[in-house]
């Protein structure tokens, strides 16, 4: 009774604070405290990380027109140039447990596959993506935008932006003054540069633009389409599920692909900084969990509130356990609290909140 | 002491009854001679196991014409169902691996009329058929003391055990009659799981999926079939009207010594090998390494499979075998043709039914129907109360 009592509180305080102004406020009537804190979490949590990834993908465009700028190509302005595609990665990472909805955007071309490759199913293509980039500096047609918007995704995405980068094409030297010299005595490097910067804040726009104003010509929303159960309305080609579940089976899958593919040997490897970047994931995951500022019903709150407290103590300690094996950049350890976080979005995440993911999907025969 | 017919008994009744079933004139599985293809059938209804606990578990059905559902509650969770050709207020429901009941439902009273229960040292798998001729109940069951596969043979009367089969491997799931009436077609998942075990799979090394097909008159093993990988399991089928068998599968990717994408949707044509259908590669991945169920539209030549893992349902071409599209639904699985053969018609745990035209495979936004209520569950079929006609899954 206690307990349907302090639900019943923190809900209605919830609306009455979602009433009374604040981004949450086109919430349609009937929707309860797990919707509530869902739109919380796509507020504070998912859109400002997409906004970031848009941010960062913008300043790495920028600073790679600047430095493939007259007499801006040096091995300092290079450096620069790599700290912000790593800066961009990190970003990335802070986005990509998200993966449904504008990252999506289609189940046969997902958009996500063009920022990142490797995560569809752990292939790792820098073998590709090194023969395409020889084969471009080599040829001598005209590099545009269509050269890169109709290329595969195995092509494009961050993991080219960082062969270009972080090694000479000739001997793929990760020495500094080696690749200054390939930008300077061939311009087609910096038109590859640049080709596949804009070709992935193309991408990232679409996905910026798909949580915040216009989710697949819709003119709408990713944002309040899902949160206002409208998927199924405006497409014939949606899933259905509320925003929770789809934040919670997606970022379980994250942990899932953590613990599964070779995540520490095989992303990010030129630049070195793969263990950062999971990092980022980790941050944003307590993040998810327990709020910003800016929030009123956090999912550990809810949580609290069924009395799972302990799966809410869990869950912090897996995640420290996870930053632990990253500061020791520890592969075995990595995996293993990573597998500890996709069971725990997978049984004690979903029996805390008290929503279930579906029977066939959870239990299937 | 359970009455046990004689094999020869059984024989013999098989032999003489198939010929004579009037269904045997036309293909198994096309029902156009039922002249329903025009119209909807007001006496269809869409059956399913459904719950989402033991106190929910039972046999849910949907009447599509009233845009209504019921149900009737069993004391196990059920899995496949199958209907009488010849008596169609009969349908069975089998109890989910590594279940041992399963109950006799009739669709003209609404209530479960029988029940029965497996041999000792037998556990079911969740799938099984009749006989052409509505007498008898295949069912697909494994030895538990030695996890053989077993096709065991009830009497659709009296419910009681007649015969038992070898099915020719291990862990038979979905079992199916082939349209000469006599011929069953075994999906053996070849995973070797024990009830004290629960559902672990206890030969993940050693596991080997086959399609047999037997003689369901005496359970010789007419022929078998293999996938390429090992770790395939064959577990779900449907059956054309020309005899193409089609089969999902699901991989178990721990056990791989290798991290490539497999195929989980396959065909199988009389006399040659199973060949495997293929998709683009983001649908595949999405899949998860899981199919649930498939159905075949006879009219349209096309197939269609259910990945509740994938949230998709994909199709493919029977003939040409290219592949058609997909429809994105959440935890879908459950999955059948209505009676005019013209939807593709699908079930999730949520309780929502949505129809795929066979044709476009478009969705039909004005054929969606909710039953919050109901949580269907792996497997539905569309049948016909007034009529032999029916579809399965």
């Amino acid at each position: 009774m206690i307990k349907f009592l302090i639900s019943s509180l923190l809900m209605v305080t919830s609306l009455l604070l979602i009433s009374c102004g604040g981004s949450s406020s086109s919430l349609s009537n009937g929707n309860n405290e797990l919707n509530i804190a869902a739109a919380e979490v796509i507020d504070n949590t998912i859109i400002p990380a997409a906004n970031r990834f848009q941010q960062q993908v913008e300043n790495l465009v920028a600073e790679s027109n600047n430095f493939c700028s007259s007499g801006n190509m040096t091995d300092e302005n290079l450096t620069n140039l790599q700290e912000h595609w790593v800066t961009t990665n990190m970003a990335w990472f802070q986005l990509l447990p998200y993966r449904f909805g504008p990252l999506v955007n289609s189940e046969l071309l997902p958009t996500y596959t063009f920022i990142d490759s490797y995560r569809l199913r752990g292939t790792d293509y820098i073998s590709t993506v090194r023969i395409n980039i020889d084969s471009q500096l080599a040829d001598n047609s005209e590099i545009n935008a269509a050269t890169f918007s109709n290329l595969s995704f195995k092509y494009v995405g961050l993991l080219a932006l960082e062969v270009v980068l972080f090694e000479d094409a000739e001997n793929q030297s990760d020495n500094n003054t080696d690749i200054v010299n390939e930008y300077q005595t061939n311009p087609r490097k910096c038109q590859l540069l640049s080709g596949y910067g804009n070709e992935l804040l193309r991408r990232v726009e679409m996905v910026q633009l798909g949580w915040t104003t216009n989710y697949r010509g819709s003119n709408k929303s990713y944002r309040e389409l899902v949160i206002n159960n409208q998927l199924e309305a405006n497409f014939d080609d949606e899933t259905g599920e509320s925003a929770i579940k789809k934040i919670t089976v997606s970022v379980q899958e994250y942990y899932d692909y953590l613990g599964l593919r070779n995540v520490t040997l095989d992303v990010a490897q030129l630049s070195g900084t793969i263990w950062q970047a999971i990092a980022a994931s980790a941050d944003n995951t307590s993040e998810l969990l327990s709020g910003t500022d800016s929030t009123e019903l956090s999912l550990n709150r809810i949580m609290n509130n069924n009395r799972f407290e302990q799966s809410v103590g869990l869950l912090q300690e897996n995640i420290q356990t996870l930053h632990t094996s990253l500061d020791e950049k520890n592969t075995v350890d990595m995996v293993a609290a990573a597998k500890s976080l996709d069971g725990n979005f997978k049984r004690e995440l979903p029996e805390a909140l008290n929503i279930n993911l579906g029977i066939n999907f959870s239990d299937g025969d | 002491m359970k009455k046990i017919i004689s094999r020869r008994t059984f024989f013999q009744s098989l032999l003489s009854i198939a010929a004579s079933v009037p269904m045997l004139s036309h293909s198994a599985f096309d029902f156009s001679w039922l002249g329903l293809s025009d119209s909807e059938n007001k006496d269809e209804l869409w059956l399913s196991a459904q719950g989402q606990d033991q106190n929910q578990y039972g046999l849910g059905w949907i009447k599509p014409a009233q845009k209504s559902s019921a149900r009737v509650s069993a004391q196990f969770r059920g899995h496949g169902l199958c209907q009488n050709p010849t008596q169609a207020n009969q349908i069975i429901m089998f109890a989910r691996r590594p279940g041992t009941q399963a109950i006799r439902f009739n669709i003209a009273t609404g209530k479960t009329d029988g029940i029965f229960e497996c041999a000792d040292d037998r556990h079911m798998h969740g799938h099984g058929c009749y006989s052409a001729d509505g007498r008898f109940i295949f069912s697909a069951e494994s030895q538990i003391s030695n996890g053989q596969g077993k096709i065991t043979v009830r009497d659709a009367s009296s419910l009681e055990l007649v015969n038992e089969f070898d099915s020719h491997g291990i862990g038979p799931h979905e079992i199916a009659l082939m349209p000469d009436g006599t011929t069953l077609v075994i999906a053996n998942g070849g995973l070797l799981t024990h009830p004290d075990s629960g559902r672990k799979v206890l030969n993940l090394d050693s596991m080997r999926s086959s399609l047999s097909y037997i003689d369901s008159r005496n359970g010789k093993l007419i022929s078998e079939y293999f996938v390429e990988e090992d770790k395939a399991s064959i577990r779900h089928l449907d059956v054309a009207a020309d005899g193409t068998v089609v089969i999902a599968l699901q991989v178990q990717r721990k056990a791989m010594d290798h991290d490539q994408l497999t195929s989980l949707a396959g065909i199988h044509k009389q006399g040659q090998k199973i060949k495997m259908l293929q998709a683009p590669e983001a649908l595949t991945v999405k899949l998860n390494d899981y199919m649930g169920s498939v159905a075949i539209n006879n009219q349209t030549r096309t197939a269609a499979f259910t990945s509740p893992k994938g949230d998709l349902a994909l199709f493919w071409q029977l003939d040409d075998l290219s592949f058609q599209g997909y429809h994105a639904f959440h935890d879908v699985c459950g999955l059948t043709i209505s009676q005019d053969n013209k939807y593709f018609v699908l079930s999730n745990s949520a309780g929502k039914i949505r129809q795929i035209n066979a044709k476009t495979l478009k969705l039909d936004r004005e054929k969606s129907l909710n039953f919050p209520h109901q949580s269907w569950d792996n497997h539905m079929i569309s049948v016909v109360s007034n009529s032999s006609s029916h579809h399965r899954h």
